[in-house]
């Protein structure tokens, strides 16, 4: 054979230049490494698309991919983050694009949402904020898109959070709950009812916006008779509360707390301390005769009948729980197991329960849920102000209920998760006039909270108590003549 | 007697083999927490109790909560005279409290009623407890707080980090483990009620708890860094990223090392043979120091290859 075969090619004398780098076409791109963002991006899909719940959907986001660690809290952070600030990002986004929000692509808005969070409100350097985002809509939407996104974002970076505040909010001299509100990220509808409950449009308005627009803490309840707060403080790692005695206060971030033992064990729930109070003020109010069967009139999904069916139990008596839902009256027989509790599927205000059968009702009644906001990440741009009329409707309903099935002698606490006047102090105010009922000195059984200013209604401020802000009211059904 | 024997990190690990050489007991099986990921791989791994019970042929029992119903059938047909637990990490509920013939027997690495929770010997440090030591106590379902069989004291070092402190007294608990078993089935021993008076906690010490605070005395900056010595470990701030720290010293005012000048809080001053950082009260001088993707180094190597510039503080 002859081994100098003319098919091989020869070896060039020069080694040849370098060839150019090919220049990409289509949107073709090697996967994102940054599973953090991306989970935080598809939270907020998920949100935008199926009204689904930031705070339901990205735990288990995290759980399936395997999120842990430092991603996960940074995954956490954005995306929570970005669903908290949206009105104020929407704003700012806005302002630097040439296309108007309604004519962007949702996938977009989303990917520009959580780019604006970066840059306006964490220590994320601008460079690898707009870099990441830019990488993660193209490998989704193409370069197109990228190149959209890049130039919002990069818009965007040239002033920092204050300084876009003081070019969109409306002018404080003329408005100044607008302004407090787009500088806080809440609507103004919200802020509105915040200052209405205040009864101030100043500085308190401004402390309660800024606090309800900050991580809280994870509230954890002892359960009564099985752990006390210091016991569960000791075993998680956490601070005992500061009013509560059950209750345990443990820093944002440091995990599923549905991880911790005594979680798993049953010995505690995750509870706000606001909510812990309200039902241990229940219980304490002194009623004369019976004090046997206390009722639980909207139980679920189960914190609160936890907290009272234990301390019930001490007490010798038992807890009757009704919820509507079907599934959220499973999520009570589950949480109360072990517990001298009797779970109804049904609405309250059509129980056939004994009317007067009770010595202790408590209405934890629907709400808007304006008090909570700080653990439901996207629900301040979701509620509407016309949500407020048919939920005052239904909590009246259930309040003159309760006032029936409470016996004459026995005492009822209404709550909401709510400072709307128009779901608070109208409520209450309107159903004692009609039914007679006497309103207790509700601010004697909230021993140590400071700063409540009216006896017969306790609302609780995350910026004064740390807690949501709870409403709570006691009233005792008249003795019989 | 028939013993399972309960627990999961190293300080576990002297009880474990004293139990498994004694001539009067027998170790029937060890309940441990089930296998975590670890290292980079994110490799399932044996905790170091079950890593033991494996050498020596021993059952191991891996429930993901003492409550699981398997567990405790396996648990009643082992039929237990009594359980040594030494660091288990979970919680025991009743039904399992009730298997053993003489109950739990809980080694526990404080002076109860002090110090009850997870990092007993961790909170000693930090709040400089003159005498330290390790418990036996009967568990009862809270936590901590049932009556003790047994202690060893001795009087704290003032050098001494958390890590050492536990290694000593997982030695000298694993003698008072034994002695305390071997009395109980002798019928010599009765446990005392623990005090009413007295009870501290000790929550298990967070990364971010681990985190030095200049702006507090010399003396509670030393105490704090020697409590999260090895673990999690001390850390500070320096030019935004974090930076780890080895037990620091606190310079005595007026000797050698003592600088001439007043440093403020987090201030750095960087000599020939030591690195001193202020604090509230006296400085200290910082021992080994780890940053971000590099090996731990001494100070001084540390603070010539960042360049200090006068003036800087970590934080």
């Amino acid at each position: 054979m002859n081994g100098n075969s003319s098919s091989r090619p020869s070896r060039p004398s020069r080694p040849r230049k370098p060839a150019p780098p090919r220049r990409r076409v289509g949107p073709e791109r090697p996967p994102v490494e940054d599973p953090a963002r991306l989970a935080a991006l598809d939270t907020l899909r998920a949100v935008r698309q199926r009204d689904a719940y930031a705070n339901l959907v990205l735990p288990k986001l995290l759980r399936e991919r395997r999120i842990t660690g430092r991603d996960a809290a940074l995954a956490t952070e954005l995306a929570y983050g970005s669903a908290r600030a949206q009105g104020l990002l929407d704003a700012v986004i806005g302002a630097c694009s040439d296309r108007a929000l309604s004519d962007v692509d949702g996938l977009l808005l989303d990917a520009l949402r959580l780019g604006a969070y970066q840059l306006l409100r964490t220590r994320i350097p601008a460079h690898a904020a707009v870099a990441s985002t830019v990488d993660l809509v193209r490998g989704g939407q193409g370069s197109g898109a990228a190149g959209f996104v890049n130039a919002v974002l990069r818009r965007i970076t040239q002033q920092d959070e204050a300084a876009w505040i003081d070019e969109l909010a409306p002018d404080p001299d003329t408005d100044p709950i607008g302004h407090v509100a787009l500088a806080n990220a809440h609507p103004r509808w919200i802020a509105q009812a915040f200052a209405e409950a205040l009864g101030s449009r100043d500085e308190p308005l401004r402390e309660a916006l800024a606090a309800d627009d900050s991580r809280p803490e994870v509230h954890l309840a002892a359960r009564p008779g099985e752990v006390s707060a210091e016991e569960l403080a000791a075993m998680t790692g956490g601070e005992v509360a500061p009013y509560s005695p059950y209750g345990v206060h443990l820093e944002s971030g440091s995990g599923d707390p549905g991880d911790l033992d005594p979680l798993r064990e049953h010995l505690a729930v995750v509870q706000d301390e606001g909510s812990q109070l309200c039902a241990v003020a229940l219980s304490k109010v002194p009623v004369e005769g019976t004090d046997e069967r206390w009722l639980d009139m909207c139980a679920g999904p189960g914190g609160k009948a936890v907290m009272l069916g234990a301390l019930a139990a001490m007490n010798g008596g038992t807890l009757d729980a009704i919820e509507l839902a079907p599934h959220r009256a499973e999520l009570v027989r589950k949480a109360t197991k072990g517990l001298p509790i009797t779970v109804h599927i049904g609405d309250a205000r059509e129980t056939d329960l004994p009317e007067g059968g009770f010595d202790r009702v408590l209405v934890d009644a629907p709400c808007t849920g304006l008090g909570a906001l700080r653990r439901r990440p996207e629900a301040r741009w979701r509620r509407q102000p016309s949500d407020v009329a048919p939920l005052t409707r239904l909590q009246r309903e259930l309040l003159t209920k309760a006032l029936k099935l409470v016996r004459p002698g026995g005492v009822v606490a209404y709550v909401v998760c709510s400072p709307h006047l128009s779901e608070t102090v109208g409520i209450v105010a309107d159903v004692a006039r009609r039914t007679g009922a006497e309103r207790l000195d509700t601010k004697e059984f909230f021993p140590g909270v400071p700063d409540l200013t009216d006896p017969h209604n306790v609302q609780l401020w995350p910026h004064l108590h740390g807690t949501d802000a709870m409403f709570c009211a006691l009233l005792r059904r008249p003795p019989e003549e | 007697m028939r013993l399972v024997f309960a627990g999961t990190p190293e300080p576990a690990l002297p009880s474990l083999r004293a139990f498994i050489e004694s001539s009067r007991h027998e170790v029937v099986a060890v309940v441990t927490r089930p296998d975590a990921p670890a290292g980079r791989g994110r490799h399932l791994e044996r905790s170091p109790v079950g890593a033991l019970a494996d050498e020596h042929g021993i059952e191991v029992l891996t429930p993901a909560k003492a409550s699981d119903p398997d567990f405790q059938a396996r648990l009643r047909e082992l039929a237990p005279d009594a359980c040594p637990v030494v660091a288990y990490g979970a919680l025991l509920p009743q039904s399992a409290l009730d298997i053993p013939v003489h109950g739990w027997v809980n080694l526990h690495f404080s002076l109860l009623p002090a110090w009850r929770g997870a990092a007993p010997v961790q909170a000693a440090v930090r709040n400089g407890d003159d005498i330290v030591g390790a418990s036996t106590f009967r568990i009862v379902k809270p936590l901590d707080a049932g009556p003790v069989f047994g202690t060893v004291t001795e009087e704290a070092r003032p050098r001494d980090t958390a890590g050492e402190l536990l290694a000593r007294f997982a030695e000298r608990g694993a003698g008072l483990l034994v002695a305390t078993i071997d009395g109980i089935e002798d019928g010599t021993l009765r446990a005392v009620e623990q005090p009413a008076e007295g009870i501290t906690y000790a929550p298990k010490i967070s990364v971010e708890d681990a985190r030095l605070d200049f702006t507090a005395p010399a003396l509670a900056v030393d105490r704090l860094a020697r409590a999260v010595t090895p673990d999690p470990g001390a850390w500070a701030e320096f030019r935004g990223e974090r930076l780890k720290l080895g037990p620091v010293t606190p310079v005595t005012p007026g000797s050698d090392r003592a600088p001439q000048e007043k440093l403020a809080p987090g201030e750095l001053l960087v000599q020939r043979k030591q690195v001193l950082v202020g604090t509230a009260t006296t400085p200290v001088a910082l021992g080994d120091v780890q940053a971000p993707g590099k090996k731990r180094m001494a100070a001084t190597d540390w603070a010539r290859g960042v360049r200090v510039e006068a003036g800087e503080r970590i934080s």
